[in-house]
């Protein structure tokens, strides 16, 4: 048989012809991409969220403020509030309402009361502000009609509620409260993270972890060098095109997270192969040996989570571009710059740490359990099918922002005119027909109906043919006659007894109202609009990474039967994931999603190297111990320890006190952690199940008589 | 017997019943009739939009109105012309004070003093034949339109 022209020979002595200008060359355009870094790494990310959401836009389009609204929850001491302690709330009332930058406040005391006097021959309609009242008056109306007061007084009224809308967080140091109080709603103080700190501790982790895992330092340094030049053309390269905007830490992790498997299958390779081969030829074989699987899991990667780019969000624009750069930066640089530097280097008596127990893991998956698989893929099968039946019975449960007891919402219209009253009467009627008496509305057509029933009792009301003038009218003799001022956009605010159900409150707003007549004009429902949006935006990049990757095990292999084991093994650990969001409740985070893409492209990068591997080795007469043996030598192995690198890497974001970053270190780690058993654990033993062990796939696997004879 | 049992009851129910609370003429017709009694008005503010209001100047209710009126003045006088018709209600014996207020010079000013500021007036008698015509005309006027209470606040023709 005549001896196939090794791929790749000549671009590699090329490479290593010219290694150190290249080096030279790569190095500083690396260190002047360094230098136009200036920007630090965002973690409070919400003005990053708002950023090209579309309801942001359509707020921005109709030139409408952006409002945030912060409750200040008064907490009294036992026994309730008695008639000094409403009247002390209500001035407090009073003081919120008169701060700059305050556009309304909504408590137990903002309502208005009808009160219909009459004489012998005489009556008048008087229009009250509850605040007005006599805090005796008050105390009686809570007691009789307490439904009004829901969500601003707690039934035992030792809480009182103040919903301030306004342009920023109210100073409450200046006014008289002399309880204890709760304010939610803030905006987190806008940090930028000490990059030094969180990446310098990640390098220190990944260089002890390396050097621990291959007893050596080179690796460490090697890995080192790596990282820090794929990052460094990625956010330089992104910088380049997209001046000023900063980056979110999240999206820094998975662009480093995507180009960091590059490297370590390369490096283990180069590494493990020096135990027969010279240094020279060991890189030159890691690099035959990973270049098409690197290759397709770049392709996957780019167009998969490159797709974010076609999103209208900032932020996930912003992932995608930082993934797509990283993608490609670390492909070029794996086969560039890790070579050349490498090829300084030989490793005399090369160790890597996991080395004996491979032939022992090997033995154990080479005789599976038949049941044991069979039972674990009936379970994630029936857990998957409940999984969707529940989503689509069930609403998909979204994390609720901090300030989850509000929605603000703008009518389009910006005069109360029948057409406006007829809108709020519609949306109360269906909002009451939806969610019953979870979520109150409160809006100018309550004043105005108290009006007009007070005036009419006998006729039903109807938006639609209130006599507009004499209701106005009648509000400023009171002194409330802004309330129906043309000019101000008309405010509608939805309170939830139920917070977490926000997101849901939100989403079926926005399906209800398709004539698009509201706008969500709080901060906060605005960036759970958008994180929504988000959340479902990204799935459908996990779903399509998902497909390509079906894809490109076909064109690889041209066998049906390693796609079904892509999906399979590549879905396991989102299938179980959501199987727990579903059981335990848990709701759908950005951060659970981000970490879901890059468990995914973690996942996806293992697919590509086994199938690789199996695929090359197709025509092998080893028995099934001795093919598993060395698959999980040369990928097992590299893929095991960077799962575990990363994972241990993620785990540290735990330690941050910050929310977000916090749960990103946690779904990132458990969703590494579970891909990395499913890979190790599910796929090779699937490939054996379903493809080694069938006779029926002929010429692929089995050269003729090979199952006879070994049977 | 039963029917005399049922005769008296309905008397009775006659007796005691409201008289018709309704507006008796449409918004169009109640402005016309309105229109004739513009130079009978006391007229305060300056604003756009007129109201029409029939007011008794010693009723409790129609001097609490004015106080709100005048309390929110600015934007009251600013928006709105409204336009008062001194009606006296049955049982106040405000008849000599009306037409004094509607005699003298300055009627804006002594309605003001007796209605917002409470201030003690004894009414003269008054016998001019112009201040009973328009004393006579408020009142057929207030008859077509069905002014049952007071104040009787009328905008844009419909009564409040």
């Amino acid at each position: 048989m005549p001896r196939q022209p090794a791929p790749y020979y000549p671009q590699f002595e090329r490479l290593l012809a010219f290694r150190t200008p290249f080096i030279l060359v790569i190095l500083a355009l690396l260190a002047g991409l360094f230098l136009t870094i200036d920007r630090g790494y965002i973690l409070n990310d919400q003005a990053l969220w708002l950023e090209g959401s579309r309801e942001y836009q359509r707020v921005l389009h109709e030139k409408y403020p952006k409002a945030h609204v912060y409750r200040v929850q008064a907490v009294l001491p036992p026994g309730g509030a008695d008639r000094e302690e409403v009247a002390l709330l209500g001035r407090f009332h009073r003081q919120l309402e008169k701060r700059a930058g305050v556009y309304k406040v909504e408590s137990a005391f903002s309502g208005t009361q009808a009160v219909l006097h009459k004489e012998d021959g005489s009556s008048l309609l008087e229009m009250r502000r509850l605040e007005t009242l006599d805090p005796e008056e008050l105390l009686e109306l809570m007691e009789r009609e307490p439904e009004r007061f829901a969500g601003f007084v707690s039934p035992d009224r030792e809480r009182f509620s103040f919903f301030v809308v306004g342009d920023a967080a109210p100073d409450l140091e200046e006014l008289e409260l002399p309880y204890d109080y709760l304010v939610s709603g803030e905006e987190e103080p806008h940090r930028v993270l000490n990059d030094r700190l969180l990446f310098g501790g990640l390098a220190l982790i990944l260089f002890l972890l390396f050097t621990l895992a291959f007893s050596s330092l080179l690796p460490s340094l090697a890995a080192i060098l790596f990282i820090a030049a794929n990052t460094a053309a990625t956010l330089g390269v992104y910088g380049l095109f997209f001046p000023g905007r900063p980056s979110h830490v999240s999206v820094v992790l998975i662009a480093v997270t995507v180009s960091l498997m590059d490297f370590i299958y390369i490096y283990y390779k180069w590494h493990v192969l020096q135990a027969q081969l010279s240094a020279h030829k060991a890189l030159y074989r890691a690099l035959a040996m990973t270049f098409q699987p690197i290759f397709w899991t770049t392709f996957v990667t780019v167009i998969g989570i490159g797709s974010l780019l076609l999103t209208d969000s900032f932020l996930l624009q912003s992932i995608g571009y930082n993934v797509v750069i990283s993608a490609l930066s670390g492909f070029v640089l794996s086969f560039t710059l890790l070579p050349a530097a490498l090829s300084f280097f030989r490793v005399k008596r090369p160790k890597v740490l996991a080395q004996l127990s491979v032939r022992h893991f090997a033995d154990l998956e080479a005789h599976y359990h038949k049941k044991t698989l069979n039972f674990f893929l009936g379970a994630t099968l029936a857990a998957a099918l409940a999984v969707a039946a529940y989503f689509v019975a069930h609403p998909v449960p979204v994390q609720a922002d901090r300030n989850g007891c509000v929605v603000d919402l703008s009518l389009k219209s910006r005069s109360v005119d029948n057409r406006a009253l007829e809108q709020i009467a519609v949306l109360e009627e269906a909002v009451e027909n939806e969610f019953g008496g979870m979520v109150k509305v409160r809006s100018v057509l309550e004043t105005v109906r108290q009006v007009v029933e007070a005036e009419n009792p006998a006729r039903p009301f109807a938006p639609e043919s209130v006599d507009l003038d004499g209701v106005a009218f009648s509000l400023e003799l009171y002194g409330l006659g802004e309330m129906l001022e043309e000019g101000d956009p008309v405010r509608v605010t939805l309170f939830l007894e139920e917070p977490e159900r926000k997101s849901e409150v939100i989403r079926w707003l926005r399906k209800w109202d398709r004539e698009k007549n509201l706008l969500f004009a709080d901060h906060h429902s605005l960036l759970s609009a958008a994180k929504t949006d988000s959340i479902f935006q990204m799935m459908e990049a996990v779903a399509l990474v998902l497909i390509l990757l079906m894809a490109v095990s076909y064109f690889m292999t041209r066998h049906a039967r390693f796609s079904v084991i892509a999906l399979m093994v590549n879905a396991i650990p989102i299938v179980w994931l959501m199987a727990a969001v579903v059981l335990f409740r848990i709701p759908l985070s950005t951060e659970m999603v981000v970490g879901m893409i890059i468990a995914v492209a973690l996942s996806s990068d293992a697919t590509m190297h086994f199938f690789h591997y199996f695929y090359n080795h197709r025509h092998d007469r080893k028995d099934n111990e001795k093919i598993l043996e060395n698959a999980m030598f040369y990928v097992g192995t590299p893929l095991a320890m960077g799962n575990v690198i990363l994972a241990l890497s993620f785990a540290v974001l735990l330690f941050v006190q910050i929310p977000a970053i916090h749960s990103l270190g946690l779904y990132s780690t458990l969703l590494v952690g579970l891909s990395l058993l499913v890979d190790l654990l599910v796929l090779p033993v699937l490939y054996l199940r379903m493809i080694k062990e069938d006779p029926n796939i002929r010429d692929f696997y089995h050269a003729p008589g090979d199952l006879r004879e070994k049977h | 017997m039963k029917r005399t049992i049922l005769l008296l009851f309905s008397l009775t129910l006659l007796l005691f019943a409201d008289p018709a609370k309704k507006q008796l003429l449409s918004p169009q017709e109640t402005l016309n009739v309105l229109d004739g009694l513009d130079r009978d008005a006391i007229v305060i503010g300056h604003g756009k939009k007129v109201v029409h209001a029939f007011i008794d100047p010693l009723c409790p209710l129609s001097q609490m109105y004015m106080r709100h009126l005048y309390e929110h003045r600015d934007r009251m006088f600013e928006k709105y012309s409204i336009h008062l018709y001194l009606l006296e209600l049955h049982g106040k014996h405000s008849g000599g004070l009306i037409r004094n207020i509607l005699a003298s010079d300055r009627p804006e000013e002594i309605l003001k003093c007796v209605m917002v500021n409470h201030d003690p007036y004894v009414p003269e008698p008054v016998k001019s034949a112009p201040v009973e015509e328009t004393v006579q005309e408020i009142t057929r006027a207030a008859e077509k339109i069905g002014v049952y209470k007071r104040p009787y606040i009328i905008i844009n023709g419909k009564a409040k």
